[in-house]
């Protein structure tokens, strides 16, 4: 007694499966007390318009390097250029206002001192939004892509010392990730 | 009775009535869809439906409506379902699905139990087709594949719902 449209069950069987499981009553007050207590945090807004701690530490980047660039001299070594995608790590859109300041403090940090140290070419935020465009379609981003909250570009004598300098990255401490891609100039 | 686009700005305007709103709206389809597709435990449908909303809420001002609000909250759910399930991968299905249902109604628990069965890929393109009623175009968005793709792995999956109820009664359908 299947469907004609090839179903291994009939409409009416597949309307009865659209009338359970129901959610359990107790679970709307659990997400709105859910919902209320992530905007207990008084400098993180709720849901939507989030701040990301990686986007606002690369936006810190960004400000030491704005800052630092009219007074540290351009590097004089001729280097690789490496680019660093900086993503969140598990929980990094949870954090409280005291941890988010901190993590944005250890990544102003970071940037000023490869600045100071000739190695820091840019560095850029990005925004929350996006979207995956492909033949034909324009999808939302996922998760992963909306997990990287900006990039950095650094110069690096040899490919250890990407490495080497893509390891001192702050968020990796935090269960972070550090995408590191060597520029290719051979096309230019 | 209030668009989907009005609640939500209500709810960024803090209205929490209006969130009340979409949730009553939106959760009884997310929560069936999440309880079939993370492996039939109260538990864990109601963990990841949390999830669902508390991501939802967090990109609502960003959400551009290209598409409907339900099929959106739906994309999130299926995330969330895979990063769960990636994150125990050594979870087995369970035998017995946790439905309340009358002794007589077998055909029900064989169904529920023969869905569980499914692989992940194939369990999702018949839980979203058949019984929620999404388009291939829309599944095709949804998980990440094409529309051919979406068709021919319901076509499978729908063959290997057939032998799980076949196996499970002993008889040929």
């Amino acid at each position: 007694m299947t469907d004609p449209e090839d179903r291994p069950f009939t409409k009416e069987e597949a309307a009865r499966l659209r009338t359970y499981p129901a959610p359990p009553r107790e679970l709307e007050d659990r997400v709105v007390g859910a919902l209320r207590r992530e905007t207990k945090e008084p400098s993180v807004e709720s849901g939507f318009g989030r701040t990301r701690v990686i986007a606002v530490a690369a936006c810190a980047a960004v400000l030491a390097f704005t800052i630092a660039r009219w007074t540290a001299p351009a590097p004089v070594v001729d280097r690789g250029a490496y680019l660093l995608l900086v993503q969140d790590g598990p929980g990094d859109d949870r954090l409280s206002a005291e941890e988010a300041s901190q993590r944005v403090g250890e990544f102003a940090a970071w940037a000023r001192d490869l600045r100071a140290r000739g190695l820091l070419t840019s560095a850029e935020k990005l925004e929350d939004g996006g979207e995956v465009l492909s033949a034909g379609r324009t999808a939302p981003l996922t998760d992963a892509d909306r997990s990287i909250g900006g990039f950095f570009v650094i110069r690096a004598s040899t490919p250890e010392e990407g490495v080497s300098i893509a390891r001192s990255a702050p968020n990796l401490r935090h269960g972070g990730r550090i995408v590191l891609r060597r520029l290719d100039h051979r096309t230019r | 009775m209030t668009d989907d686009r009005a609640l939500v700005r209500a709810f960024l305007g803090g209205d929490e009535h209006a969130f009340r709103e979409l949730y009553r709206r939106h959760t009884p389809a997310l929560y069936r869809i999440v309880w079939r597709l993370a492996g039939g435990r109260d538990e864990d449908a109601a963990d990841i439906v949390q999830d669902v909303w508390l991501r939802a809420s967090r990109r609502l001002d960003t959400f551009r409506w290209d598409a409907a609000l339900p099929t959106w909250l739906t994309s999130i759910a299926i995330n969330c379902v895979r990063e769960r399930s990636r994150r125990r991968p050594d979870e087995a299905v369970p035998l017995t699905v946790e439905i309340p249902v009358a002794r007589t109604d077998h055909r029900r628990l064989e169904l529920e139990q023969a869905i569980q069965s499914l692989a992940a890929g194939y369990r999702e393109v018949l839980v979203l087709h058949d019984i929620e009623g999404y388009t291939h175009d829309e599944i095709a968005g949804l998980l990440g594949i094409d529309t051919g793709t979406s068709k021919s792995q319901l076509f499978r999956a729908r063959r290997a719902l057939r032998a799980a109820l076949s196996d499970a009664r002993g008889v040929r359908l």
